[in-house]
């Protein structure tokens, strides 16, 4: 075939192959159309592109050579309009936002277009259509879990992460083992965390963190943030913050930390992340009802920001010179804060109310240097335990400690004092008592109950000699599992209302516990993030007896579902208690109902499974049987048959008489 | 039960052994030796001395022979009564498995993959009147460490482990691989035959245990320990198995461990689910073995220690005897 056989379009595509065609630049981005210029005779061309060519670069930058273009009659005057082109899109750009109804004098007032705008309104439909109305998609009910049969009987979910798995599942007491709800692999690429209500569960991604809930578990909301480590919830899950290491961050639009809105998933504010060495988590403290966040301003005060417009409180920060320490409560808008005194001054404690900025209460404390504030959980009272000068070496150090009863009139304050360091401090939740681990050895501590009088605090009780460092509070209190975290794994469930010890168990090397949120079931689990043996959790009841444990390879996390907050006051609470007999006797009924029919359910599996085992058995022993010749040729004879021939010895050794003789000598 | 220690062994035990009536047990250990002891009183009859450390060994279905695999590339054969070593075969590499077929006219030896020498199943001739052996055919190599490999019914295949955790098994007519299946992610340590080999179990460094359907090579059951497993006895009365392994000996001194690691535990074969365990052992388990009468069973661990446990009237009564043969028939 030679070459002139071939047509045009086969050349064409013939060339292409050696290189691609040139892209020719077509639009007209870079060109602009002025109208109401003055109408000029020839004479002034020159003149009326100078002025043009004055304006024009001025705001819209670099002009081609001869990029100003009169339009003239067929007197060589001018039309009254120009078109200029501009070296770059941008310039255009800016000169049409710019110039246009630019004053040139009097009489004139320039109209400066895009030219690619002319030719889409030339194309404009002028016939009116309606706006296509999206469908509305309803987003999944995200506490529809609570709505599950086996939620309203009181158990409740937990997330689990082994391996490459992250399995949500249901403990279910009556089964014995974890039912796996769903279970998914590689998930998240770091950790997963659940929010404060348990709406969602948050798994952590390259270019952000995804929420998922609802009952299939789908994505309800993803927040970009590039290298994002933690995130943090409001207490009513209505925001979120999310922080990822930025180097360099710019002032101007912070990256480090961010605020959004957890509902629509906008982003609120972003914030600037404080230098590594003061850096903690969270970088923002949140107020009772997710009304303000706040980080300290130096130690010149407390940066108070409000939601959801997150501009500062006031448009300042409050002030508060030499700020060691401050706390929320968790349900008021109340700001506890403490400030060391110098030599002439006195330390202070302030509860502070907020917005209004007044003063609860004030408490001076002679030669406090540090404080650390404990908020019982509804808010009622607070303790806070302040760090003293030691000047004397007194025999037994002590701890002392303040108790504002903040939802009583003129928020009374008390002090009281504990010997020797201590270890923990923990509220019991919705209660009165204090749970405190203190003492000189590790291997000897004290654990110290207090509770809130009417007029006084008193000690309630108190375990000694004890190898325990950690407070776990049911979250229904009553109840505490006191531990030995990150070491033995020593533990004790104690009733503090009775003051006894219900039963001590131990879980090796246990890192962490965690309360269901019921309250009748608690986890001690071994992580492969502290200890790389048996890791797994076990599951216990409220008083220590073993419900089932798991042993996991690579086990690095379990986490309850939270559930919503209470909606109970604690005087309905109390009618229930009253009423417990009734409640007790359907719950009872329906538990024994169920453990009836899984019994009946896992007796059948079991027969199933034995009916199965005993098919593939029976079979093989019949084949066996019926190669029995097979096996006599090959000499092979396994089970002990008439074929053995023992030959048995006995010897008999009787001892006919023993003669005592005495010789004398 | 209060179980019979038996001391003689200052270093890991590598395999204990029944013979088939169950009245004598061989204990091989890494000490170059393998004893013998009474099972019913834990009495010592006396010990074969072996040139170097003793990996495997088998003894004849009449315990008249007994055949050891060592570490110095011997195989030996010694007659049991009297302890003299009647036979020897030199290898090339350490000998890691050896076993007796049915029958007694042959045996498997497993070599090492060392020194540039590939891991190899041979197979030699077994002379029962003098206990000569001379060498007959080898398997081709998987190119992978063998850790067991073992006769399987009417002699037909030999069943094999490896270091990566698959199961390999070999034809013996045909001289050549058969089947391959991995379903373990880590070393299969073991594979133990129920009785009549009707199933077996495979032990893995995973820390499953997985048992098989001999015939359709039907996965029916995987017991799940979470802890390595090295070795795994099936009662061949009861429906129970147990499972013996723990942390390995280079692991355990850096890491925080207690003596409940090495328990062995008992597992319904069935069910699957863990019936109890037996603490003893303070380093791991490597060999369990039943009598055949499934009324006793042995344990040998890393800390030299063998115990003889003669099972409880009470054991007896807790669990129905398997029903090997339908009673309607």
């Amino acid at each position: 075939m030679s070459l002139y056989d071939s047509d045009d379009e086969e050349l064409v595509t013939r060339l292409e192959d050696f290189e691609p065609p040139v892209q020719l630049d077509t639009s007209f981005a870079r060109f602009i159309v002025i109208d109401n210029v003055p109408v000029a005779p020839e004479s002034k061309h020159e003149k009326l592109k100078s002025i043009l060519h004055k304006i024009f670069v001025s705001k819209g930058g670099e002009i081609v050579p001869n990029g100003i273009t009169l339009v003239l009659d067929a007197n060589k005057n001018t039309k009254g309009f120009a078109f200029i082109e501009y070296t770059k899109k941008e310039g255009a750009n800016d000169a049409v936002s710019l110039l246009n109804n630019y004053k040139l004098d009097a009489k004139h007032t320039l109209q400066v277009n895009l030219l690619d705008d002319f030719k889409k309104f030339l194309n404009f439909n002028e016939q009116y259509s309606a706006p296509k109305v999206e469908e509305f998609v309803s987003k999944p009910n995200y506490n529809e879990w609570l709505s599950d049969k086996r939620a309203l009987k009181g158990y409740d979910q937990f997330v689990v992460r082994y391996g490459d798995y992250t399995d949500i599942c249901w403990n279910e007491m009556s089964v014995g083992k974890p039912i796996v709800e769903k279970s998914n692999t590689a998930m998240t690429t770091s950790y997963v965390q659940w929010s404060n209500t348990g709406s969602y569960l948050v798994t952590f991604h390259p270019d952000g963190v995804v929420l998922y809930g609802g009952k299939q578990w789908i994505k309800l909301n993803n927040f970009d943030h590039r290298g994002v480590q933690l995130v943090d919830f409001s207490p009513e899950d209505k925001y979120l913050i999310t922080f990822a290491p930025v180097l360099n961050d710019n002032p101007k639009d912070p990256k480090s930390i961010i605020v959004w809105d957890v509902r629509n998933g906008k982003k609120l504010r972003g914030f600037l992340a404080p230098p590594k060495d003061q850096f903690t988590w969270p970088a923002f403290r949140w107020s009772a009802k997710d009304r303000f966040i706040s980080r300290t301003h130096e130690d010149k005060g407390i940066n108070i920001y409000e939601t959801p417009s997150m501009k500062l409180l006031d448009n300042t920060y409050l002030a508060i010179s030499n700020l060691k320490d401050y706390s929320w409560s968790p349900t008021d808008l109340t700001l506890a804060y403490f400030v060391p005194g110098s030599s002439h001054i006195p330390s202070k404690i302030t509860l502070l109310e907020l917005p209004s900025k007044k003063v609860l209460a004030e408490k001076v404390i002679f030669e406090a240097i540090d404080a650390r504030f404990h908020w019982q959980n509804e808010g009622s009272y607070l303790c806070v335990k302040t760090d003293k000068i030691v000047k004397t070496k007194k025999t037994i150090p002590t701890t002392a400690f303040e108790l504002f009863r903040t939802h009583e009139p003129n928020v009374p304050v008390e002090s009281f004092e504990i010997p020797y360091q201590i270890k923990a401090f923990a509220w019991e939740p919705r209660g009165k008592r204090i749970c405190i681990i203190h003492g000189e050895h590790k291997i000897a501590m004290n654990v110290t109950f207090f509770e809130v009088g009417k007029h006084k605090i008193e000690q309630t009780s108190k375990l000694e000699n004890r190898k325990l460092n950690t407070i776990f509070w049911s979250p229904r209190g009553t109840f505490i599992l006191l531990a030995n975290l990150n070491d033995t794994g020593e533990l004790e469930f104690y009733n503090a209302a009775d003051g006894e010890t219900l039963s001590t168990q131990e879980h090796l090397q246990c890192t962490g516990i965690d309360w269901n949120p019921s309250g009748r079931f608690v986890t001690t689990f071994v992580s492969q993030w502290k200890v790389n043996t048996d890791t797994g959790y076990n599951i216990w009841s409220f008083a220590g007896e073993p419900i089932y444990s798991v042993l996991r390879d690579r086990f690095y996390q379990f986490n309850w579902r939270p559930r919503p907050k209470f909606m109970l006051s604690t005087k309905e609470m109390n009618i229930i208690k009253t009423n417990y007999k009734k409640y007790q006797e359907k719950f009872d009924e329906m538990d024994g109902l169920e453990i009836a029919e899984s019994n009946a359910q896992e007796e059948r599996r079991l027969q199933g499974l034995m009916d199965e085992f005993l098919s593939y058995l029976q079979r093989g022993e019949a084949e066996y049987q019926a190669t029995a010749p097979e096996r006599e040729r090959l000499g092979a004879y396994e089970d002990i048959d008439k074929r053995d021939e023992y030959q048995s010895v006995e010897i008999v050794e009787d001892i006919i008489d023993i003669v005592t003789t005495s010789y004398r000598r | 039960m209060r179980p019979i220690s038996l001391r003689l062994h200052e270093r890991p035990i590598t395999q204990v052994l029944f013979n088939r009536e169950g009245d004598l047990l061989f204990v091989a250990a890494k000490d170059k030796l393998v004893s013998l002891w009474y099972t019913s009183t834990g009495e010592r009859i006396g010990t074969y001395t072996c040139g170097g450390v003793v990996y495997a060994m088998d003894v004849s279905q009449n315990s008249q022979y007994l055949v050891t695999a060592s570490a110095d590339a011997k195989v030996k054969v010694w007659d049991v009564q009297t302890g003299i070593c009647l036979h020897t075969v030199n290898f090339e590499v350490a000998c890691r498995s050896i076993e007796f077929n049915q029958g007694d006219s042959q045996i498997l030896v497993v070599t090492d993959q060392v020194m540039g020498c590939q891991a190899l199943v041979h197979v030699l001739d077994f002379d029962q009147a003098t206990g000569k052996l001379t060498t007959n055919y080898t398997f081709q190599s998987p190119n992978c460490k063998i850790t067991h490999a073992t006769w399987g019914p009417l002699n037909k295949y030999i069943f094999s482990s490896g270091e990566d955790g698959a199961i390999r098994i070999y034809d013996v007519e045909k001289r050549s691989l058969h089947h391959t299946f991995v379903e373990n992610t880590k070393q299969v340590t073991r594979i133990e035959w129920t009785k009549h080999r009707i199933m077996f179990l495979t032990c893995s460094k995973d820390g499953t245990a997985k048992l098989y359907d001999t015939k359709t090579l039907k996965h029916l059951k995987t017991f799940d320990t979470g802890r390595p497993i090295n070795t795994a006895g099936i009662s061949p009365l009861k429906p129970h198995i147990i499972l013996g392994g723990g942390q390995s000996a280079e692991s355990v001194t850096t890491t925080k461990v207690d003596a409940s690691q090495f328990k062995v535990r008992f597992y319904h074969i069935v069910y699957g689910d863990e019936l109890g365990s037996l603490i003893g052992h303070i380093g791991p388990v490597h060999s369990i073995c039943f009598t055949p009468d499934g009324k006793t069973f042995a344990t040998g661990g890393e800390e030299g220690l063998v115990q003889i446990n003669h099972l409880d009237e009470s054991y007896f009564q807790f669990d129905e005897d398997l029903v090997y043969t339908p009673k309607h028939e």
